[in-house]
């Protein structure tokens, strides 16, 4: 008798013997009796799917992030594009937490080139919320897509949760991020040292910012440069937001305190660095694009929504696959 | 492949089309399976708004990886377990957030409740199946929606969730008796925790 033989003459194991056909048929008809998807909720859907297919990355409607599968107007009558996020936010909005997330900012760093990156490290500061709307501008390598609206408002409440999404485990791609992350493990714990050491090419650390009140997107979307390795482009853009932020120099002071310490302690939190999806870094990144170049490959920074008291860096997962993110250091009063 | 064939054309030859960059291939397979999809995302998640956007997730899952189909499996047991792992991952996301109130899964009633009304009622028997599903294991949950809505065989279902065939018949086996129970249909409890009988 083999194993099979075995598992059938138990009903615990064996599928076929453990409820009788009518209870089968019972259960198949209820798994099946699924309410169906409205028409434009389903042409919305598919439209998201091929869109990825045409670009590989970015919506080519024009918005970075995918629209939600589900419609605002539970009506049907007209569906308004909602990033995946905007319900999350809105459930934050319902638990009181969008108050807290609302006063500082979150930053994601896409770098979509191929090969090594770096990236264990960020760090985030505060910098007074901006209630402007952000230009989302959907790039894939040189192509550039056509500008899309995206509400500030939206992305800053729902920062919280889109961090943590950001720094969810994966789904399917979750095995292949995973070992991308794992892949470059080398090169990002290296970057994250030498984040704090390699002088910075072409970067801008002047933006005015007499008031320190506002985060100037124009500002952000300026070149960031050309530097020798993707710990230079982190350097410069955490300078950049030291630049405009009301605590100088936070950010690289986190970064500094953090360099020797696991991000997980520092941040807090169990999984603070792991891989994401394609998926997750698209409907994370709310995008005002800032072009740079690293080591002679074209890179693209996004800087995405605003919230929570720290700073997450998604590293694309067909890149390099990596979120990290640490605790808001203290704010200089 | 010519425009005009594709319609026709079987699962495993549309994905081989359009990994070789036919969109409209691509797109007869994504409309084809689409029900399907959402179903098996609608079960695993146990909720209508997290399935779809397990749906979309997975859906531009499979349109960015298309052109990695090797062809050595169906079609439908990569797209399957792309679709459940999109869920399982929605679920995850739910489980970190936390919640006011339990709305994780649409629930309603206690199968079983004498509170709860006819069950010839399409609403109710959603109801129903949604917060039995709700009440056993996730390891059962996914072996028998793979099983019994998506049709996969033992072996398939073994591929997708990665995981021994012997174990996949006894979670289904654990996973119905569980269903059968809860719906009412069986005289006893069943156990559900979320062991695996030894292989």
């Amino acid at each position: 008798m083999n194993e099979s033989d075995n598992l059938r003459s138990d009903p615990t194991s064996d599928p076929d013997s453990a409820v009788s056909p009518a209870e089968l048929q019972a259960i198949r008809s209820a798994l099946r009796d699924v309410e169906p998807v409205d028409d434009l909720t389903r042409r919305r859907v598919l439209r998201a799917a091929l869109a990825a297919f045409d670009d590989g990355v970015l919506d080519t409607a024009g918005s970075a992030v995918p629209e939600s599968a589900v419609p605002d107007d539970a009506n049907g009558d007209r569906v308004q594009p909602v990033p995946l996020a905007g319900r999350r936010q809105r459930w934050f909005q319902r638990t009181a937490l969008v108050g807290a997330a609302a006063a500082a900012v979150v930053v994601a760093v896409v770098v979509s080139t191929s090969g090594d990156r770096s990236g264990d490290d960020a760090a985030s500061v505060k910098v007074a919320a901006d209630d402007s709307t952000f230009e989302a501008r959907a790039e894939s390598g040189a192509e550039a897509a056509a500008p899309a609206a995206f509400d500030a408002t939206t992305a800053a409440a729902s920062d919280t949760s889109l961090a943590a999404e950001a720094l969810g485990v994966p789904g399917d791609g979750g095995a292949e991020s995973t070992r991308a992350a794992t892949t470059n493990a080398g090169p990002v714990a290296d970057a994250a040292t030498a984040a704090t050491t390699v002088p910075v090419e072409g970067e801008s650390t002047s933006l005015p910012n007499p008031s320190g009140a506002q985060f100037d997107d124009a500002d952000l979307g300026a070149d960031l440069g050309t530097f020798n390795d993707a710990a230079s482009l982190v350097t410069a853009l955490v300078n950049r937001l030291d630049a405009v932020s009301p605590a100088p120099n936070a950010t690289t002071t986190a970064i500094t305190n953090a360099t020797n310490a696991p991000v997980a302690t520092t941040s807090g939190t169990a999984d603070a660095v792991c891989p994401i999806t394609d998926e997750q870094s698209a409907r994370t990144t709310v995008v005002i694009p800032t072009r740079a170049r690293v080591d002679g490959v074209d890179v693209q920074v996004y800087v995405v929504g605003r919230g929570a008291e720290r700073v997450v860096i998604g590293l694309d997962a067909e890149t390099c696959a990596v979120v990290f993110e640490l605790a808001a250091p203290p704010v200089r009063s | 492949m010519a425009p005009e064939r594709l319609t026709g054309a079987s699962d495993n030859d549309l994905a081989r089309a359009a990994a070789g960059g036919n969109r409209r291939a691509l797109e007869i397979l994504l409309e084809r399976h689409f029900d399907y999809v959402h179903a098996v995302c609608r079960r695993v998640t146990g909720h209508s708004e997290d399935a779809l956007d397990a749906t979309q997730e997975a859906l531009i899952s499979v349109s960015r990886r298309i052109s990695s189909f090797d062809g050595r499996s169906l079609f439908t047991t990569w797209l399957y377990r792309v679709a459940t792992n999109a869920a399982l991952d929605e679920v995850r996301r739910r489980k970190r957030r936390p919640t006011p109130s339990d709305t994780s899964f649409d629930t309603g009633p206690i199968p079983g409740d004498a509170t709860v009304s006819s069950p010839e009622s399409a609403v109710n028997a959603r109801i129903d199946i949604d917060a039995a599903l709700a009440r056993i294991p996730e390891e059962f949950r996914t072996a028998v929606v793979l099983r019994d809505l998506a049709d996969l065989d033992y072996a398939e279902i073994a591929e997708a969730l990665d995981i021994p065939i012997g174990t996949v018949r006894s979670r289904i086996a654990r996973g119905r008796q569980a269903l059968a129970a809860i719906l009412g249909n069986s005289p006893t409890t069943p156990d559900v925790q979320a062991t695996d009988t030894p292989r």
